[in-house]
């Protein structure tokens, strides 16, 4: 792996995040912040790797999010099985839904691949709910408290899960690093840019996009058992809901899908965004989030479509535009 | 000696449009072969036919001794080029959203061990057409020529034994296309054997040692270019103007 300027800033940055707990997130409320951005970035760039860089557009991510934190917790619940091996079974779950659901469905046009992964996510979070007898249903599952038990995934202080999503970010954010200079990442992006043409060039598009989802979902399966571990209480709606998977890409989407650092960006940005306007408005309004992340959607891509990181390019180009402009307007006075 | 490209009885059907209508020829490995008919005649889908692009409706198609049109298993286009078969489009089709040096790339990976490799692989082919200069440009600023250059620089990175040219000339000034036909026979002496789509009658009859004629679907004429050139059927066909277009 070369030393580049990503890795470096990436190293900057990482060194910066983990220093937090000492100086910004000193309470139990700032810190469920930083682990709900953190969250938002490890999803964003699982989710990246198949719908940003490979453009495979996944409106359901939210399946692997609640197979993760399902498989796990049941696994645990049921059979007492540590939620550190449950996770892996819950990475395997959901690549192995993965794998069926693409099948299948990469072989349709574009937009249908998105209608069903949309509607996989909403059949899950119906199949838990009715379920009941088997995933606690509707009401939702509780993860027994142990107080400290780090076998099992448990810690009685926010500041160990802070460092454990911190970790898995860094993985995740190292991954797609080596992705996008590989053959996998260049094979990726040229599905996404035009199949055709990739195909007679040799690359097996059926395939790709098969490795590419079945890792994207397993990633994001590996967040749900934190998510559940962390909060110690799972439900329908908040994992398998749409929401959910709205959220996720939203998070890509906004930074800046398909790069390395979009995910990065949109997870950090937008969490603490809504945290923000729900905390401004608590008195007057419920849901502010809900409108701030609507808002943003617009402004990006009204203005900035290919996310927060063409910022630096819009400045560069936009800048001297608007000068120009004014400029025109004082001669014609 | 098995030829290198065997098509027999090629059919191809869209809905009641016969688009290739009983085509047969062989090729040898070694050769330029000019491909050439007036609009519409079928010249692009025969290459679609052959790269896997599209299934034909009935007929055979061996690449190297292998049937890629076998009954129900359709080659498709990945592994035909993975075994030697390269093409461009007519309407040149690189990728928007990476680097000139990225899309070469992307063909370089077929053969390529490693990205350092196919990397330097890239980098050759895009000092053989020439656009060294512009390998970190997007393609998106990129003009026609250029990207033309592109499109074969990345074919030629999948090392093929076979490549299919679709009308590579076309926009191309007198100097362009001079360059142009000087990189396709010298990829030629290099050993890869080629077929060229054109309009330019004159540079198809220069360039190639064999020429195949098209029209409404079917082969009307196959031989060395003066023969095709007086070939009653071909002039018939051509009647209209002659195609001969100077930039």
């Amino acid at each position: 792996m070369t030393w580049d300027r990503d890795l470096r800033v990436g190293l900057i940055v990482l060194v910066v995040l983990a220093s937090l707990p000492w100086w910004m997130l000193t309470s139990s409320y700032t810190m469920g912040i930083g682990i709900a951005a953190l969250t938002s970035v490890a999803l964003a760039l699982a989710w990246n790797i198949i719908s940003g860089i490979g453009g495979q557009l996944s409106m359901g991510h939210g399946a692997y999010f609640g197979l993760g934190a399902y498989t796990s917790s049941l696994l645990l619940v049921r059979l007492g099985v540590s939620p550190w091996i449950g996770m892996l079974a819950g990475a395997l779950v959901a690549a192995l839904f993965g794998l069926c659901l693409g099948y299948p469905s990469f072989r349709l046009r574009g937009v249908y691949f998105k209608l069903v992964t949309f509607v996989s996510s909403l059949i899950l979070e119906i199949i838990c709910r009715s379920w009941s007898s088997f995933t606690g249903g509707d009401p939702g599952l509780q993860i027994p408290l142990l107080r400290t038990a780090p076998a099992m995934y448990q810690f009685a202080s926010p500041v160990p899960y802070f460092y454990i999503i911190l970790v898995m970010t860094s993985l995740y954010f190292l991954l797609t690093h080596w992705i996008v200079r590989s053959r996998f990442g260049y094979y990726l992006q040229a599905i996404r840019d035009d199949q055709i043409a990739a195909e007679v060039l040799g690359v097996n598009s059926l395939y790709i996009k098969l490795a590419g989802f079945a890792l994207s979902a397993s990633l994001t399966a590996l967040v749900g058992t934190f998510y559940a571990q962390y909060l110690l209480f799972i439900d329908p709606a908040s994992t398998f809901g749409m929401f959910v998977s709205v959220k996720i890409a939203l998070a890509a989407i906004v930074g800046g899908a398909g790069t390395l650092w979009g995910p990065v960006i949109g997870g950090l940005f937008l969490i603490p965004l809504a945290e923000w306007g729900n905390a401004q408005f608590a008195a007057l309004l419920t849901g502010v989030d809900t409108v701030l992340y609507s808002v943003v959607l617009i402004v990006i891509a009204m203005f900035l479509p290919r996310g927060l990181v063409s910022l630096p390019e819009f400045l560069r180009t936009a800048g001297p535009k608007l000068f120009r402009m004014k400029a025109t307007a004082k001669a014609a006075n | 000696m098995a030829a290198l490209l065997e098509v027999e009885g090629l059919t191809k059907w869209f809905g009641g449009l016969q688009a290739v209508a009983d085509v047969s020829f062989a090729i040898e490995a070694g050769g330029i072969v000019g491909l050439i008919g007036p609009n519409g005649a079928g010249k692009s889908t025969l290459f679609d036919l052959l790269s896997g692009v599209q299934r034909s409706t009935s007929g055979r198609v061996r690449f190297r001794g292998h049937d890629v049109t076998s009954d129900g298993s359709h080659w498709s286009p990945h592994r035909i080029a993975a075994l030697g078969m390269s093409r461009t489009f007519q309407k040149v089709r690189v990728f928007p959203g990476m680097t000139v040096l990225g899309n070469a790339m992307v063909g370089a990976f077929l053969h390529a061990a490693n990205p350092a490799e196919a990397r330097a692989r890239a980098e050759e082919a895009l000092q053989l057409v020439d656009l060294t200069e512009l390998r970190q440009r997007s393609t998106r600023s990129l003009t026609l020529v250029d990207r033309k250059r592109l499109e074969m620089a990345r074919a030629l990175c999948t090392r093929p034994s076979l490549l299919l040219l679709d009308e590579v000339l076309s926009g191309l000034n007198r100097q362009e296309i001079t360059v142009a036909l000087d990189l396709i026979r010298r990829l030629n002496r290099s050993g890869v054997t080629v077929i060229v789509v054109e309009h330019l009658l004159r540079v198809i009859m220069e360039l190639s040692q064999r020429v195949l004629v098209m029209d409404y679907g079917q082969l009307i004429a196959d031989g060395p270019p003066d023969e095709v050139r007086r070939d009653a059927k071909v002039i018939k066909a051509y009647i209209g103007g002659a195609e001969e277009r100077h930039a």
